[in-house]
């Protein structure tokens, strides 16, 4: 147990340095600019961190209040780190104006069926309402992305190496909150230290993908064309007649089938 | 196991998969109009389908076992099926072009209809499928009338999606160039 709490304790500091790492790359790279909700979260995780130091060190681990402390603020973060999937699904989808009206409707209707979904499985466990919200809005984050990841492939739409690394650190940190919280609800109560090692092991490793991806962004690279092509009006008329043309020989083709099969 | 738990992991695992599956590189995509241009105009496979039809009819080749010539029969059977089997990737390849050009149309529509989107994705599924199905019954020697006829119909109905879709972009942009052009006069009457 002593073994567990101290590489615990270890992997708490990585992430604070790699939260402030990732920090500096996000200022240096003026990638705030971009993408403020994200570089607020990270922020956040930071703060988070050091008030939960200053927590445990006045009240310790076990005492209501540190746990009390501890789910707000996790509140908080659970809150920042949806707002930030969104950003990041808005500057995906939004220059695409047709595609972003449909997308931020299906990503809506995901969330609100898996947050529908988590609480419909959870009802008799009131009890542990913090971690049934911990594990709803994190397979709601992980719902999200799939589901744009799918949308921007389906569609073919442009998607930079940060966005996309964003993207899986969300998903994998998201997915492995809610079957760490899932096991811990059943098997884990007597181990709290490792299921909180894993915890922050998986989060260490998503700041890593993030932190890789902001060190290798760069504001002089071409970043992939975000403005849709619009149509000249020259353009469309030979593309609608060409249309036109190949609608009718479709029908043609049709009819013949038709007209062979009712021969047979 | 708590039916509950098995639940959660489940989603949370078939979340990862479907990450997985969706941050793969996309295949070759068709990017510019030009590239849609020059898909809508290649040959149209399925404008062989009567012969295909034809050549694949077991009347066609009955007579040869009426000769005692069975095994010749078998062999121009299989010979055919082979054909077919070839004429459905053409007509896959082709179907999937239209599909990506109504792809990069709707990539430039100021808006969509989710219903006629819910609809395409429905349609390719269903031709996905029928096209697995057909080859499997091409290549069990079985009869595929129905399966082409089906086939045809998901590919014309693809063709007249795009011809809407791609009525509603030129009329918003003649809306918007006349839009525009009003602004111009009104902002030169103005000086």
């Amino acid at each position: 147990m002593s073994d567990t709490l101290n590489l615990r304790n270890l992997a708490w500091a990585l992430t604070t340095i790699t939260e402030l790492i990732l920090l500096v790359y996000l200022v240096r790279r003026k990638l705030f600019r971009s993408h403020p909700v994200f570089s607020a979260y990270i922020l956040g995780a930071i703060l988070q961190s050091v008030l939960m130091a200053a927590t445990y060190g006045i009240w310790g681990y076990q005492s209501y209040r540190a746990w009390l402390i501890f789910w707000l603020s996790q509140l908080v973060m659970e809150t920042a780190r949806f707002a930030a999937v969104v950003e990041v699904a808005r500057r995906v989808l939004f220059p695409f104006s047709g595609i972003w009206a449909l997308g931020r409707r299906v990503l809506l209707v995901a969330t609100g069926g898996v947050l529908v979904y988590a609480a419909l499985l959870s009802r008799e466990y009131w009890y542990k309402l913090p971690l049934n919200v911990d594990r709803g809005v994190g397979l709601a984050v992980a719902a999200v992305i799939v589901t744009l990841l799918l949308f921007a492939r389906y569609y073919g739409l442009p998607m930079d190496h940060l966005d996309r690394s964003l993207c899986i650190g969300f998903c994998l940190y998201s997915c492995f909150c809610v079957i760490n919280d899932s096991l811990y609800d059943k098997w884990l109560l007597g181990y709290l230290n490792l299921w909180s090692f894993l915890g922050v092991l998986t989060y260490l490793a998503s700041l890593l993908i993030w932190t890789g991806a902001a060190r290798a962004y760069s504001e002089t690279a071409p970043a992939p064309a975000r403005d849709p092509v619009i149509m000249p009006k020259e353009l469309y008329g030979k593309l609608s007649s060409e249309l036109n043309v190949r609608l009718r020989l479709l029908n043609e083709h049709l009819n013949q089938l038709l007209n062979s099969g009712a021969q047979r | 196991m708590n039916i509950t738990i098995i639940l959660f992991i489940l989603l949370a695992v078939l979340l990862l998969g479907a990450l997985a599956w969706a941050i793969r590189p996309p295949k070759r995509r068709l990017v510019s109009i030009t590239d849609v241009l020059a898909a809508l105009s290649e040959e149209h496979h399925y404008s062989r389908l009567p012969q295909i039809l034809q050549a694949l009819q077991p009347e066609d080749t009955a007579f040869l076992r009426a000769r005692g010539f069975a095994p010749l029969r078998r062999r121009i059977r299989s010979e055919r099926g082979r054909i077919a089997l070839l004429y459905l990737d053409c007509l896959q390849e082709e179907y999937e072009k239209l599909l990506e050009a109504s792809r990069v149309v709707a990539a430039m529509a100021p808006e969509m209809v989710a219903l006629d989107e819910a609809e395409r994705f429905r349609l390719n599924l269903r031709f996905a499928l029928g096209c697995r199905y057909l080859r499997w019954k091409l290549r069990l020697g079985l009869e595929p009338w129905r399966g082409f006829g089906l086939l045809s119909e998901m590919t014309s109905g693809m063709a007249l999606r795009l011809e809407m879709a791609t009525s509603q972009i030129g009329e918003r942009s003649a809306l918007s160039l006349a839009f525009a052009s009003i602004l111009k006069e009104r902002d030169d009457g103005m000086r």
